[in-house]
């Protein structure tokens, strides 16, 4: 649960960090809690009201200002409990017997305070009267959050503009509601990237800065662009176990041209779905509580890789260029180097060589160069758009396949993968760059994403894959080994259920890895299978990247 | 004036109607003739599932769905015991004779899950009932036999 501390990295896309988001900051820190009621307010056709309940985090004092603004919303959980017992009812008090609320809102005050004394005013808003009525609800609950965060902001406009209980002039002009923040987890997760659209709707009243779903549903499959979204993804979720929030990444990729915005998407291996909020982990509060991989998954616990919590797989904030490109370790308060990665800079920071999404990609490529390859079978794409298959891997499990999952809202498809695999060190598949697209001196790396095919008997169990990527220019031909810059080709682990899974993770490789190479003027972009004698991989997203 | 009155037990049959309009929460707990019901009683699979419970809901008002009124003489209400069911991110869908219903909710004690439908083309004898959660299922160990 610690884990979270660099989720809101993400969020918090505003420099006030140090060197680790993860630590707590300079500022003292006052927690404090507005509520105006169990049913203040209804989303338009939600079967029922809901509270508008919120703890709120702030630097003590409110020292100059004004601070930007972050709002998380939990997930779907248990809404009351008495003793060890959860129910599921809204409001409480409408039970037969005395009910308390389960409190979901306070799970994340960890990193809220963490926030708060680097600078920021945290919200955290209570969704329990969504939770008690949002299965009956066509999209499972995606418009009632969005509206729920959108009324909340309203009211941080108020106490803002003219102050107001229970707060008074406490927060009058100490509130930028131009640079806000926000975090979901779960169904919360859809609801924050719902809420942008829904803000955007209103003609963007509030300056929604940064967007990120943890261990997120996409049920209804919204696409969200010119804004950061950093997806998180934990690797034994045992709740959300096909890890269908990818789509939030995938979807968003190519979606409009000249996207000004970032996109993360960040797996954190050994980590689960409930214990990012202290309020659903046991041992902490123990109503309603799980550990999902243990108590969800058939056959969970004897995973050899989920089925035991893997200590504190928290990972850090921001530095949010290099800790969110990959391109530097996480931080200590990560407390793990399982983190993996996938990344795509803005439209204007990249050069796409080759995105990989239909048949005419096989033989040319994005920049309209050629592409050629030898000794690759099979060599087709898949998990995209018809005809591609809809699954990579047809005989697996959607759970082990995330990037092609179906959504229970959508009948969209999923991520168009290049299929390859090969028998021989001859191996190859060559990107050429056609004249006027050949200096690539104004990016720093070369990138790609890419898993290995648990699927395929040509890749050893438990051992990485490995492979050459080779940059012609006129004169010259440089070789690097993708293993001497990146991990990103582990193969997958775990054997139970869910896992283990197909995950593109980018692989990226600094351009200054390339020794004695004519940057601008470069002729082509080589993969050579030569690393191993046989193996598969998955792979997309091929380009040029700051 | 004739218009008028028109006018005003137009606006009157709206109020009323909006007024007198059922949710799906209430077919969850209004009072259903009970056409299928199993008796195992030894929990099944992660969750516990025992039997099921198939009724039929007289409807005498308009179920608003989704803001949208449905106007149907009946529905079904399938409900499955066991638990206590987790109330996850990951919606609980009960499919009988293969075919998924809308998602279904926990009861409040989360001892049951139950779902509303108005198709019974699919409750029909000898129909497997399954719970799943994504790809997680669990299959009922009896059938759907009714009455």
């Amino acid at each position: 649960m610690k884990k979270i501390l660099f989720a809101i990295s993400l969020i918090v896309a505003f420099p006030l960090f140090g060197a680790d988001p993860g630590a707590r900051g300079p500022l003292p820190v006052t927690r404090e809690e507005y509520n105006f009621g169990d049913t203040a307010f209804t989303p338009t056709n939600f079967p029922g009201p809901v509270e508008l309940l919120a703890s709120v985090h702030y630097p003590t004092g409110l020292p100059g200002g004004p601070y930007p603004l972050v709002v998380f919303l939990h997930g779907r959980h248990a809404t009351c409990f008495t003793g060890r017992t959860g129910f599921l009812l809204w409001p409480c008090s409408s039970f037969s017997a005395p009910l308390q609320p389960i409190p979901s809102y306070r799970g994340y005050d960890y990193i809220a305070e963490v926030l708060a004394s680097n600078g920021y005013i945290v919200v955290s808003i209570s969704a329990n009267g969504i939770n008690a009525r949002d299965n009956f609800v066509r999209d499972l609950g995606a418009l009632a959050r969005a509206e729920l965060i959108q009324k909340h902001l309203d009211i941080w406009n108020g106490f803002n503009t003219v102050g107001g209980a229970p707060f008074g002039s406490k927060f009058v002009g100490k509130v930028d509601l131009t640079r806000v923040g926000t975090m979901g987890h779960s169904r919360g997760g859809e609801g924050v990237v719902r809420h942008f659209v829904l803000n955007q709707s209103l003609g963007s009243p509030y300056g929604i800065k940064a967007v990120f779903p943890l261990a997120p549903v996409d049920f209804n499959r919204p696409v969200i662009n010119n804004v950061p979204i950093a997806v998180m993804l934990p690797y034994c979720d045992g709740d959300v176990a096909d890890l269908q929030g990818v789509h939030f990444y995938d979807d968003a990729r190519y979606n409009v041209a000249a996207d000004t915005a970032a996109k993360d998407a960040i797996v954190v291996m050994g980590a689960n779905h409930n214990f990012f909020n202290t309020i659903w982990t046991p041992g902490i509060f123990d109503a309603a509580s799980a550990d999902d991989w243990n108590a969800f998954v058939p056959g969970g616990r004897s995973d050899p890789h989920c089925g035991q919590v893997k200590g504190n797989a928290r990972l850090t904030p921001d530095q949010h260029n290099s800790q969110f490109n990959g391109d530097t370790p996480p931080p200590p308060s990560a407390t793990t180097d399982q983190i993996f990665l996938m990344f795509q800079a803005p439209a204007a920071a990249r050069l796409d060589v080759n995105r990989l999404l239909s048949a005419g990609d096989l033989t040319t490529n994005t920049l309209g160069g050629a592409v050629a390859q030898a000794g690759i079978t099979p060599y087709e794409l898949c998990g995209g758009e018809a005809p591609e298959p809809a699954k990579c891997l047809p005989a697996e499990r959607n759970s082990r396949q995330p990037h092609t999952t179906p959504s229970a809202r959508s009948p969209k498809r999923g991520l168009s993968q290049l299929q390859a695999g090969w028998s021989s060190v001859s191996a190859f598949i060559d990107n050429g760059l056609p004249k006027g697209t050949r200096d690539v001196s104004a990016f720093r790396t070369l990138q790609f994403r890419a898993s290995v095919n648990f699927g395929d008997a040509r890749n050893a169990v438990g051992v990485p894959q490995n492979l050459t990527v080779v940059l012609s220019d006129r004169k010259n031909t440089v070789r690097v080994t993708v293993d001497t810059v990146s991990r990103s080709l582990f193969y997958p682990p775990g054997e139970k259920t869910h896992v283990p899974k197909l995950l593109l993770n980018t692989v990226r490789i600094p351009l200054r890895a390339f020794q004695n190479i004519d940057l601008t003027d470069i002729r082509s972009v080589r993969f050579e299978f030569d690393q191993t004698d046989s193996g598969a991989l998955l792979i997309s997203d091929i380009a040029f990247s700051n | 004036m004739r218009l008028n009155r028109v006018l005003i037990v137009a606006v009157c049959l709206l109020l009323a109607s909006s007024l007198y309009a059922s949710t799906l929460e209430d077919l969850l707990n209004m009072p259903g003739t009970v056409l299928g019901k199993g008796s195992n009683n030894l929990p099944v699979g992660q969750f516990g599932v025992k039997s099921y419970k198939v009724e039929e809901l007289t409807l005498t008002e308009p179920v608003i769905v989704d803001g949208q009124t449905i106007n149907a003489a009946k529905a079904w209400r399938v409900t499955i015991n066991g638990g206590p069911f987790p109330v996850r991110d990951q919606a609980a869908v009960i499919s009988v004779g293969g075919a998924d219903l809308m998602p279904a909710r926990e009861g409040t004690d989360l001892s049951v899950v139950a779902t509303i439908t108005f198709d019974q083309s699919m409750l029909t004898n000898g129909a497997v009932i399954t719970l799943s959660y994504g790809e997680d299922t669990t299959v009922l160990p009896e059938k759907l036999t009714r009455n």
